[in-house]
C-alpha cells in the first residue's frame, strides 16, 4: 500500500475535510446573504448558471466548496474501498476459535459433552453461526451473529457517495424550462425537451416520438413523470386571446375584435393590423418596447395602420393604460376598448438526471445509519472442560448479553457446588 | 426552557387555518417532525456531554440524531423535488442543515482518532449551539426558504 493511498484513506484526512467543509458552508451561507446577483442561483443547473453568470469572480466560494466536497468524496470512496477490502474476508471466514482465555468461569452439573451439545443447539436456535471443536484443552464452542453488520458504515458511505454523485450529475446536466400553456387544440412544440404539449380542459396531452399520452393537469406536490421528464404546475393566469378596438369617425362608431396577426380593413386600401401581444411591457433604451417577463402583469398590443401597402402609423396599446392607447389617422380615431382573456397554465418542464441517483443514495445512507445504530455484532467463545469434582467448567469470552442469557438458561453458578 | 416556550406559544393566535397547498403533503410532516426529533436528540447529547463527558451515551445520542436528521433531510429533498422541481436549493437554511450534518458526522469520526477523543464531547456541545442557530438564527437573521 503506497503512502499516497494511505493518505487518501486516512480518517484524519476525512476529519479535516469535514471541518473544512463546515467552515466553507458557513462562509457560503454568509455570501448568499450579502452578495447580490445570486437570486437566480438554483434555477438552471449549476454549471449552466456558472457559464451564464456575470458574477463569476464573486462566486469563488462555490469553487472552493466544490473542491472541498470533491476531496471529501475521494476520501470517502477510498475509505470505503479499503474498509470493505479488510472487512469482507473476515465476514466470510468461519468464527474464530482461538479467543484469548477469560476469567469468567462458571460451573455446570452436566457433563462436558452434554453442555457442549446443548450450548451448540441453543446458540443455533438464537441465530448464531456456531462451530464446535474438540481438542486436548477441552471442547470449544465459538459462535457469532450479525457479521454483515460490520459493513453497515460502508452502506451509509456508499449512500453518501451516490448522493454526492447525484448532486454532481444534477449540477452539470439537465434543464428547466418554463412554459405557458393555453386552452387550445394546437400542439405546442418544445424542441429542448423533444416533445409537444397541448392543454385540453383539465388534461394535458404529451406527444413524444409520435406517441401521445394524456395526464391530468399537474398540481402542486403532484408533478407528471413522463419518460425521464417531470412536468410541474407553477401557476395559473389569464392570457390575452383577442382585443376589442373602438373605431370612431365623424359619422359612425363601431367595435371590432382582433386576435394577434389578424387585420381589419377600415376603408379600401387602409387596414389595421393587430401585431405582437407582449405580456409585461417595459421601455428599454431607445424607447424600444419589450417584455420584462412571461407573466401578464402589464400587457401591450402592437397596432399598425397600413395605407396602400405603406406603413402609415404604428403604436403600442397598453391594456393597463387605456388613455395612452389611442391612434388617430385621418378621420379615424382608434382606441382600445376591451380585451378578452383566456385561461393559461404555467408549467416547468424539468430533466434532472441526478435526482434518481441522489434519492437512492439518500435511502442507502439512512438504511446504513439505521442498521449501524440498531444492529450489532455478537460473538461468544466458550471453553468447556471437566470440573475437578463433578460436572463441567465453562470459561466465557465475548458478548456480555449473550453470556448472561446462556448463564440463565443453564443455571450456571460461579461456585463448584 | 419548556416553560418559556409554553408561555411564548400562549401568545400565538390559536385559530386553526388550513395548511397552504404546498405544505399539504406527508413529506412535509415527516420532514418537520423528524427535524424536531433530531434537534431533541442533539440537545440530549449535549446535555449528556455536559453532565457526563466520559460517557459513550452522548455519542449514541448524537448518532441517533444524525440518523433522524438524515431522514428529515431526505424527506425535505423529496418534498422539494415534488413541489418545486429541485431537491437542493441554495438558501442559508439548506446550507446550515448540511453544515450541522457534516459537523456531527465529523465529530463522530474524530472521536475514533487518538487525541480527539477528549475533544469530542466539547464538539458535541458546540454542535448544539450550531443546531440552535440553524433552528432560530437562520430563520430570524437570514432570508431563507424556511420561516424557522
Amino acid at each position: 500500500m503506497t503512502r499516497f493511498w494511505r493518505f487518501l484513506c486516512s480518517l484524519r484526512l476525512g476529519v479535516w475535510c469535514g471541518l473544512a467543509l463546515t467552515v466553507l458552508l458557513l462562509v457560503a451561507s454568509l455570501q448568499l446573504i450579502y452578495q447580490s446577483g445570486l437570486d437566480d442561483l438554483g434555477g438552471p443547473p449549476l454549471l449552466e448558471w456558472l457559464n451564464n453568470t456575470q458574477h463569476l469572480s464573486g462566486v469563488w466560494w462555490i469553487w472552493l466548496l466544490s473542491g472541498g466536497a470533491g476531496l471529501f468524496l475521494i476520501n470517502i470512496i477510498c475509505c470505503t474501498i479499503e474498509s470493505l477490502r479488510q472487512t469482507i474476508p473476515g465476514i466470510l471466514r468461519p468464527p474464530k476459535t482461538d479467543f484469548p482465555p477469560s476469567s469468567k468461569n462458571f460451573y455446570s452439573a452436566l457433563s462436558t459433552t452434554e453442555v457442549a451439545r446443548q450450548t451448540e443447539r441453543l446458540s443455533r436456535s438464537w441465530g448464531f453461526r456456531t462451530i464446535l471443536r474438540v481438542s486436548d484443552a477441552g471442547i470449544t464452542v465459538a459462535a457469532d451473529k450479525g457479521r454483515w453488520w460490520l459493513i453497515s458504515p460502508q452502506i451509509a458511505h456508499v449512500g453518501l457517495i451516490m448522493l454526492l454523485c447525484g448532486l454532481l450529475v444534477s449540477a452539470t446536466s439537465g434543464f428547466k424550462l418554463r412554459q405557458i400553456m393555453l386552452q387550445t387544440n394546437n400542439w405546442q412544440l418544445i424542441p429542448e425537451a423533444g416533445l409537444s404539449l397541448r392543454l385540453l380542459g383539465n388534461d394535458i396531452e404529451i406527444k413524444q416520438n409520435s406517441k401521445s399520452k394524456t395526464y391530468s393537469i399537474p398540481k402542486l406536490n403532484q408533478p407528471i413523470f413522463h419518460n425521464g421528464l417531470c412536468i410541474y404546475y407553477t401557476g395559473e393566469d389569464q392570457q390575452i386571446k383577442s382585443i376589442e378596438l373602438e373605431i370612431k369617425t365623424n359619422s359612425e362608431r363601431k367595435l371590432i375584435r382582433l386576435e394577434s396577426g389578424q387585420e381589419h380593413e377600415l376603408e379600401p386600401g387602409v387596414k389595421l393590423v393587430c401585431g405582437e401581444i407582449i405580456p409585461d411591457f417595459r421601455i428599454g433604451s431607445g424607447s424600444d418596447v419589450d417584455s420584462a417577463s412571461a407573466y401578464y402583469r402589464n400587457p401591450a398590443v402592437h397596432i399598425s395602420l397600413i395605407d396602400h401597402n405603406r406603413l402609415a402609423e404604428s403604436k403600442w396599446f397598453f391594456v393597463n393604460y387605456p388613455n395612452f392607447s389611442r391612434l388617430r389617422y385621418q378621420a379615424f380615431d382608434i382606441t382600445l376598448n376591451n380585451v378578452k382573456w383566456s385561461p393559461s397554465l404555467y408549467i416547468d418542464i424539468v430533466r434532472n438526471p441526478g435526482a434518481g441517483l441522489a434519492l437512492i443514495g439518500g435511502l442507502f445512507l439512512v438504511l446504513g445509519l439505521t442498521w449501524n445504530l440498531l444492529g450489532g455484532f455478537k460473538q461468544v467463545y466458550i471453553l468447556i472442560t471437566k470440573a475437578e469434582q463433578k460436572g463441567s467448567l465453562l470459561a466465557f469470552r465475548g458478548s456480555t448479553e449473550t453470556i448472561t442469557r446462556l448463564r440463565k438458561k443453564f443455571q450456571l453458578s460461579q461456585n463448584p457446588n | 426552557m419548556a416553560a418559556f416556550f409554553i408561555l411564548v406559544a400562549a401568545t400565538v393566535p390559536k385559530g386553526i387555518r388550513p395548511l397552504p397547498e404546498g405544505l399539504d403533503t406527508i413529506w412535509f410532516e415527516i420532514h418537520v417532525a423528524s427535524a424536531f426529533i433530531a434537534y431533541a436528540l442533539f440537545a440530549l447529547a449535549a446535555s449528556e456531554c455536559i453532565c457526563n463527558p466520559s460517557s459513550m451515551f452522548g455519542f449514541r445520542l448524537t448518532a441517533g440524531g444524525i440518523l433522524v436528521f438524515s431522514a428529515s433531510m431526505l424527506a425535505g429533498g423529496i418534498w422539494a423535488y415534488l413541489a418545486w422541481a429541485d431537491y437542493w436549493i441554495w438558501t442559508p437554511k439548506e446550507l446550515w442543515s448540511v453544515l450541522i450534518w457534516v459537523y456531527y458526522a465529523t465529530v463522530l469520526h474524530a472521536a475514533k482518532l487518538p487525541g480527539w477523543r477528549k475533544l469530542a464531547p466539547k464538539m458535541i456541545i458546540l454542535g448544539f449551539l450550531l443546531v440552535m442557530f440553524t433552528y432560530l438564527g437562520v430563520g430570524l437573521l437570514m432570508q431563507s426558504s424556511h420561516p424557522l
